[in-house]
Order: structure tokens, then C-alpha cells, then sequence
């Protein structure tokens, strides 16, 4: 096992279009046994991040470290690091027995050993009867389980796995989610694991790097990040249904926020704080699941205005008001009776409100 | 009722000129002698083709020739494939350059190399000569006259086997070698269980093609030993045209000509049968 670090890690692509920077300045820790997700949108630099730490790429700066290794200019077979990749890259000529035990036999280890380590991994994984078929024969799932196998055979130092349940059904991804978090902790090898799933990242992380163009904006536990999201990009990007972004200005002299039909009364220790920082655009955030909704008047709501769409989705119901051009969602239980085109009132409770800043989009209050 | 103008076109210059053949071999004709009919002998013509050595050792000839520069031309064409399937400044250039022996003409081809190899006059014997002190004469002997054939014949035909070979190198997928260097493979170890298995089917059917053609040679023979010495390297190509338009037997280099035809088909279907299927399940 190690631990994984990378400082100041850089990576620029050439392209007929002139230099691409998927990778800007990336600093990172992942400890030893660790099991770390590099979260964001695609083209955000995460899976660039994953394939220098790999070896397939070569970081125009920074260094990166396995254990107290510098592994910079190190090949990919010298790293110790195994990879599953997001469409598996299963070797297309071979059965899965030889697939397995690739890594073993071309580091010439002797045939009983293969055989048993094989046999192991096979049970594991449950796929002791796939052993004789070749990757085309397999269903999206099994082969998934193969390229795992490849890579727990070999016992590595870290397991990277660059999205590796994006090709599978939903229903089956849900299944494997699982089943990945409990195989990293009983190996307790260190994993970096990229995706873009928010729920994913949320499930199985210990800790969560979110990264968007090419750079970690935030990095924390699931909690910390849904608790205290650092700028409006993190925010939007992790729960579901997406924090409500409502944008308003400061008005200090009634100390609230105006957001056109709705108007936020400001805590005086908030307000002076924007004052003084002289931010004035600001967007207030709220997660659908803190946003409370009554029928009657209620004195601290923000807003009293029609239902536009109920949507049920059987446990909860999510409740959509339309603000001007936003739409702000509640999420209610599901026993709440809603229906479109009736008035509520909407209650932001203060402790759950986020206002950040609309210039740089970071966390202010 | 729109195919027939193909149809036609197709049975006037392929069948017709074939059934033509079929039905010369069995008879006596010779070109010499357009004022007799054609008397029918039956089988007589294949009888003397198949109990003549000279018509054996052509077709063994052959089969040495084929098999030796069908070789050559995939070691040279496969190594230069895998050398520029590789990112480096320059290798646009060496592609274009590695295919010109493909452009030239088999007969300059020939004509060329009798000139680069001839003993008193060549560029090679001369190099050799002045380095070793030992005079190599490339067409003196049956074994080196063969050697030589083959080495031209190669040069011609190796951008060829570049040519497919890079293009199924190209075509491979790239995720299995990524894995295969995370899982810790060296370079050997890649090719020997990668690559070479990955291009399995691309490599049969480039040796196949290349075998195929290989025993269809003539030019290269007509232009550098004409068969000779003697008749060393005499090709079946090459005694059926003799026999046929030097002689002008035409009955018997017809039968030759079918009987050859035949012994090709037979290795094709052999060779896509074992080798083309095989590789496919591989």
C-alpha cells in the first residue's frame, strides 16, 4: 500500500488548435488506503489527472509521488499501479483465465502460483464459471468483473479506475457501487477513482476532489462538500436534485437580499460582512431539501407565490415555483398535498442559506 | 434484364477465353500449323505434362520462389510497418519513401537490378568485391540466380506487405496496449501477446495475397535470368509462356496452364481454410 501525491502537476496538450491545459497546477494527497474520487464534468482534467498518475501520460510539470517515489520518468509497468479502464480494454484475443493472469505470467510467476491467484480473484468476484470464455462473450457486468480481476491480482500499491461503471445499466451500477466500496476496504488498497457521478463520488468516496477546468476546486469528505460547498461550481455540481442559485443584490440600507420576487432579510453580522468585502452581486443558494414551503401566511417567508409543477417521484415530491426567469425547487415529503397553480408561502431557513459571491463565484457567507 | 450487357462482358472475357482453353488442351494443335485441323487426343496433352520433369521442376521452382520472397517481403514489410507505426519527426517522409519500389514497374524493376547485381558492371559485386576481396557472381549459379530472384522480387513487393501491415497496425484498437503497459508489459512482451495476436487476420491475409501473386511471377523472370541458368529458374509462368508462344504449343501449354491454374486454387483454398479460419477464432 502508499499513499499518492501530486505537487503543482501540469499537463498541456498540443493540439492543431494551438495548447490545451487539461490539467492546471493540481496539488493533491491521497493516503495510504484511501479511497478518493476525482469528481467534475467532463473535459475538467480528471481522467488526464488519473492517466499521468499511470503513467500513460507525461505531466509537463509538478512531480508525482507513489509512496516516497518520485515516479515522474518512471514506466507504467514500474509504478505498481493498476488500472481499469472505462470500456474494460480487455484484451479482445484471450480467454478470461489468460486476462487475469496476464500481469502475473509476464512477471514470470511461477504457473501454480498464477493458477492459484487466478482461482482466488475468479471466487472473489464470482466468476469462477467465465473463466474459459473470451471477452466477447461476456455481458457488460462480467467484463467489468474481469478488468477488476486484472487488476486485483496483481496486488498493487493503488488501484486507478478511470469510470468504471459508466457503461453499465443503471440497475446494475447500483449493485456494483456497492460491491466496489466493500472490495476496496477489504483490500485496503489506496484508490483513485474518477467519475463524474455525483452519486457515485457521494457513496463511495472517503474523500472527494472536485475538479473543473483542470483545476481542484474543493477537496473533502461527501459531508464536508455537501455541507459547505466552496464556490457556486461545487454547489451546483453535488446533491440532486442541484442547490436552487437564486441571483440577487445587496440592498443595505433595508439589510436584505432583493431577488426581484424575492426579497431575503439579511442577519445585520452577514449583511456588514458584504458590506465590507463591497460585494454586492450575490448569488443565495439553498438546497431543494432545505427549502420549506406552507400553505397559510407565515411571517419570515421570502416569497409567497403559485406552484408551477408538482413532480412525485414517490417517496418525496419535488415542488417547482417559478421566481422571474429561475426556477426554485422545493423537495416536500411525499404526503404533502401540492397542486400546481396554488399560493405557498416559501420559508428559507437562515442556517441553510449560502450566498456567494456572483463575481468569483466563491462562498462568502 | 440490366445485368446482361455485364453479364456478357463478363462471360466474353473471362469464361469464353477459359472454356477456349479447356477445349484446346484437348487436342493436338500447334500455332505452326494453322492449316490442319485440331484432332482430338483426349487426355494425351496432360499425360506428357505430368510425366514431364521439366514441367515438375518449374512447379517446384515456383513454390521455392513463392515461399522465399513471400517470406523476405513480410519480415522486411512487417518490421518497417512496426517502426513507422511509431510517433516521430520525419515519418511521413520515410512512408512515402518506403513505397516507392511499389510505383516502379516490375520490368525497370528487373532491368535495374540485372544492372545493380551483373558481375562485371554491377554496383553490388563491386561493393563487395573492394570490402571482402571475394567475387560474388548473384546469377552464375542455380541456388544464387534463385537467392537473387528472390531478393528483387522482395524489394519490389515489401512496401506492399508495409502497406497492409501498417494499415492493420493502424486499425488496432489502442486501449488493450494502454492496459497491457499498466499491467506491466515491456515492449517484446506487448508485441508477443498483443500485438502479434491482434494482427493475426491481417497478417494471413497479406501472405496469402503476396504467396498468391508470388506464383503468378513472370516479369521478374523474363527480365533478369530468363529462366536460367539453364533452367534453374524456370517458373510455371514462364515455361507455359515458352512452351506456348516461343514453341507455339499451344495444346500443351494450354494443359499446363489448367493444371497450374488448378494446383493454385488448391493452395488457396488450403491456406483460407487453415489459415484464414484459424486466425479468425483465434
Amino acid at each position: 500500500m502508499a499513499s499518492v501525491r501530486l505537487v503543482r502537476v501540469r499537463k498541456v496538450f498540443h493540439t492543431p488548435r494551438g495548447e490545451v491545459t487539461a490539467v492546471d497546477d493540481v496539488s493533491l494527497e491521497v493516503r495510504d488506503g484511501e479511497f478518493l474520487v476525482l469528481l467534475g464534468p467532463s473535459g475538467c482534467g480528471k481522467t488526464t489527472t488519473l492517466r499521468m498518475i499511470a503513467g500513460l501520460e507525461t505531466p509537463t510539470r509538478g512531480e508525482i509521488y507513489i509512496g516516497d517515489r518520485l515516479v515522474n520518468n518512471l514506466h507504467p509497468k514500474d509504478r505498481d499501479v493498476a488500472m481499469v479502464f472505462q470500456n474494460y480494454a480487455l484484451y479482445p484475443h484471450m480467454r478470461v483465465r489468460d486476462i487475469i493472469a496476464f500481469p502475473l505470467k509476464i512477471r514470470k510467476y511461477p504457473r501454480e502460483e498464477i493458477d492459484r491467484r487466478v482461482r482466488e480473484v475468479a471466487e472473489l468476484l464470482k466468476i469462477e464459471h467465465l473463466l474459459d470464455r473470451r471477452p466477447r462473450e461476456l455481458s457488460g457486468g462480467e467484463q467489468q468483473r474481469v478488468a477488476l480481476g486484472r487488476a486485483i491480482v496483481r496486488r498493487p500499491q493503488v488501484f486507478l479506475m478511470d469510470e468504471p461503471l459508466s457503461n453499465l445499466d443503471a440497475k446494475l451500477r447500483v449493485v456494483m457501487r456497492a460491491e466496489l466500496k466493500r472490495l476496496q476496504k477489504s483490500l485496503g488498497v489506496t484508490t483513485i477513482y474518477v467519475t463524474h457521478d455525483q452519486v457515485e463520488a457521494m457513496t463511495m468516496a472517503d474523500r472527494i476532489a472536485v475538479m473543473n477546468k483542470g483545476r481542484v476546486v474543493q477537496l473533502g469528505t461527501p459531508r464536508e462538500l455537501f455541507a459547505r460547498p466552496a464556490n457556486t461550481f461545487v454547489a451546483g455540481f453535488i446533491g440532486s436534485p442541484p442547490m436552487n442559485m437564486i441571483e440577487c443584490s445587496l440592498d443595505p440600507g433595508r439589510g436584505l437580499l432583493d431577488c426581484g420576487v424575492l426579497k431575503y432579510p439579511l442577519d445585520p453580522n452577514t449583511g456588514s460582512l458584504l458590506q465590507s468585502r463591497g460585494v454586492i452581486e450575490v448569488i443565495l443558494g439553498i438546497r431543494p431539501q432545505h427549502v420549506r414551503i406552507q400553505k397559510g401566511e407565515v411571517p419570515d417567508s421570502v416569497a409567497r407565490v403559485p406552484v408551477y409543477v408538482v413532480e412525485p417521484m414517490g417517496t418525496e415530491t419535488i415542488v417547482n415555483f417559478k421566481l422571474g426567469e429561475t426556477m426554485l425547487k422545493a423537495v416536500v415529503p411525499a404526503d404533502v398535498e401540492v397542486e400546481a397553480g396554488e399560493v405557498w408561502s416559501i420559508v428559507f431557513p437562515r442556517e441553510r442559506v449560502y450566498i456567494f459571491d456572483k463575481k468569483s463565484g466563491e462562498l462568502v457567507a | 434484364m440490366f445485368l446482361l450487357p455485364s453479364l456478357a462482358l463478363l462471360v466474353g472475357i473471362g469464361l469464353a477465353p477459359f472454356f477456349y482453353v479447356l477445349i484446346l488442351s484437348f487436342h493436338r494443335y500447334r500455332l505452326t500449323w494453322s492449316d490442319r485441323p485440331w484432332e482430338f487426343v483426349g487426355l494425351d496433352n496432360y499425360r506428357y505434362v505430368m510425366n514431364w520433369e521439366r514441367f515438375w521442376d518449374a512447379a517446384w521452382n515456383t513454390i521455392v520462389f513463392a515461399v522465399g520472397t513471400t517470406l523476405l517481403s513480410f519480415a522486411v514489410g512487417f518490421a518497417l510497418a512496426l517502426f513507422l507505426s511509431q510517433r516521430f519527426r520525419g515519418r511521413g517522409i520515410l512512408r512515402a519513401l518506403v513505397i516507392i519500389p511499389l510505383l516502379i514497374p516490375p520490368v525497370s524493376v528487373g532491368l535495374m537490378w540485372r544492372f545493380i547485381l551483373h558481375p562485371l558492371l554491377g554496383l553490388v559485386p563491386w561493393i563487395i568485391k573492394s570490402v571482402t576481396g571475394v567475387t560474388v557472381s548473384f546469377f552464375e549459379t542455380p541456388a544464387m540466380a534463385m537467392f537473387s530472384l528472390i531478393l528483387i522480387d522482395a524489394w519490389e513487393w515489401f512496401p506492399f506487405m508495409f502497406l497492409v501491415l501498417l494499415a492493420g497496425l493502424e486499425s488496432l484498437p489502442r486501449e488493450p496496449y494502454e492496459a497491457a503497459y499498466v499491467d506491466g508489459a515491456n515492449r517484446y512482451q506487448i508485441f508477443r501477446h498483443i500485438t502479434l495476436p491482434l494482427m493475426r487476420p491481417v497478417i494471413a491475409v497479406a501472405v496469402l495475397l503476396k504467396f498468391l501473386i508470388s506464383l503468378k511471377v513472370y516479369d521478374i523472370i523474363y527480365t533478369v535470368t530468363t529462366g536460367g541458368p539453364g533452367t534453374a529458374t524456370e517458373t510455371l509462368s514462364y515455361l507455359i509462356y515458352r512452351q506456348t508462344f516461343a514453341y507455339f504449343w499451344v495444346d500443351r501449354g494450354s494443359a499446363m496452364a489448367l493444371v497450374y491454374e488448378y494446383l493454385i486454387i488448391l493452395f488457396a483454398v488450403l491456406f483460407v481454410k487453415y489459415a484464414l479460419v484459424k486466425a479468425r477464432a483465434g
